[in-house]
């Protein structure tokens, strides 16, 4: 599905990340992988450093420390949103949902609208939408977009398919409406056959957490996992994003009138370095314009991993000039959708750690 | 140049999983006995060693299926 926006843009992008980081080398014993192969998947897949929170911090505890930071450093006041959207798959709580827990925590006003998601990898491009639909809307004027995940406390110790890739994060993205008439453009697109590609079993209705649903099974490539872990189809991922993600971005192409190389700068969701370099050869992408690396050094972070790249690879003063960005995210869902959007003059592309 | 396929076919497969063996004039089954991890370092071997270049839509069971058809493929692109 095509979306087109105007009278919106991003003011800013805070990105928070635990400080607490773990390396594959001091974990590796998990996992039954040969010497060889732990030191090709550091090269290949990126298995290396990630973020992770430690045990009891939820995603209310980043996103609360993120708003603060910003308040403290003058870069925004808190006073000046009028509707706030979370995005995420681990909430703090099943109810309520996590940015009224935000709202309670930073007194936020009242005369607001709160609104959750449950969106993964795909989930900054499905905030971005929501929030430029929002701004349609004659009182609403900024809207604060958080993504934020802390799956690493949902992925079983001995998951090697998953959990050296894992790592948590979350992102404040403040977009407001402008008289900036210039048009986004977006595409979302879902196959709900696929909802069991990526899921975590039990926790739900469906499943309740029980002593049962904790019990770890081995499955036939040697991943250890309960019902109450992240379960992902690695195969099933792959295919599904090399068949659908090259196609959207064609179509988003064809629907802005622009060309590929009129795009200065694709900020991808980053499952894994070799998915990223496929995909990249596959669209035509050069390699220096889709940065590939935020697995290696932070982690995937899910939904996070778009403003993730985009704090990390790219500059606040790179944004001085208009940029034509490409963003994507594909997974969960499964969901797949695209932005083609100018980016300019962003007053802060921060990252804090806490 | 047969052999020297099929060698070095083996021993990129073995690079991964040194624990497979491989028997003279036999195909060995890899269906089933290589991950998904496995691959994707296999895949990386085999553009690095053949200066190939595999498509996503290669990636695929069929093609992966035993060291013949790893190997009928691989010459496919490397010709």
């Amino acid at each position: 599905m095509i979306f087109q926006f105007h009278g919106a843009r991003i003011h800013g992008i805070q990105l928070i990340l635990p400080n607490h980081e773990i390396s594959f080398d001091n974990e590796v014993n998990n996992y039954d992988f040969s010497p060889q192969q732990s030191a090709k998947l550091k090269v290949v897949m990126g298995f290396d450093r990630r973020r992770v929170v430690a045990e009891g911090v939820t995603c209310s505890d980043l996103v609360v420390a993120g708003f603060e930071a910003l308040s403290r450093d003058g870069l925004l006041d808190l006073k000046s949103l009028d509707a706030l959207i979370v995005v995420t798959q681990t909430p703090d709580y099943p109810i309520p949902g996590t940015s009224y827990v935000i709202h309670g925590r930073l007194g936020m006003r009242q005369d607001m609208l709160c609104l959750d998601i449950n969106q993964g990898c795909a989930g900054f491009v499905v905030g971005l939408m929501t929030a430029f639909s929002l701004l349609n809307q004659a009182h609403i004027k900024r809207v604060a977009l958080v993504n934020a995940d802390v799956v690493s406390r949902l992925v079983a110790m001995g998951d090697r398919n998953s959990r050296p890739i894992i790592g948590d994060a979350a992102s404040i993205t403040i977009v407001d409406a402008t008289s900036d008439d210039s048009l986004i453009h977006g595409n979302i697109n879902v196959d709900g056959t696929g909802w069991n590609a990526l899921m975590v079993p039990a926790g739900g209705m469906r499943i309740r957490p029980s002593p049962q649903t904790s019990i770890l099974k081995v499955d036939a490539n040697g991943n250890s996992r309960a019902l109450d872990n992240l379960l992902m189809r690695g195969d099933a991922v792959f295919n599904f994003v090399m068949k659908e993600v090259p196609p959207m971005i064609q179509s988003l192409l064809e629907a802005s009138g622009m060309k590929l190389t009129q795009v200065d700068g694709f900020a991808f969701h980053q499952p894994n370095p070799f998915m990223l370099r496929k995909l990249a050869e596959k669209i035509g992408v050069p390699r220096h314009k889709m940065p590939m690396d935020l697995v290696r050094n932070f982690g995937n972070s899910s939904g996070v991993s778009i403003p993730a790249v985009l704090c990390t690879s790219f500059s606040a003063s790179y944004f001085q000039q208009p940029r034509v960005m490409c963003l994507a995210g594909f997974g969960v869902g499964l969901t797949w959708g695209s932005l083609l959007m100018k980016m300019h003059e962003l007053s802060f592309l921060n990252i804090v750690e806490i | 140049m047969e052999n020297y396929l099929n060698t070095k076919v083996a021993k990129i497969i073995n690079s991964v999983r040194p624990e497979i063996s491989f028997n003279q004039d036999i195909d060995t089954e890899l269906f089933g006995v290589l991950d998904s991890l496995d691959i994707i370092l296999i895949v990386e071997e085999l553009e690095k060693q053949f200066d190939i270049s595999i498509n996503a839509n290669q990636i695929v069971p069929e093609n992966f299926a035993s060291l013949y058809t790893l190997e009928d493929f691989v010459k496919s692109l490397a010709r």
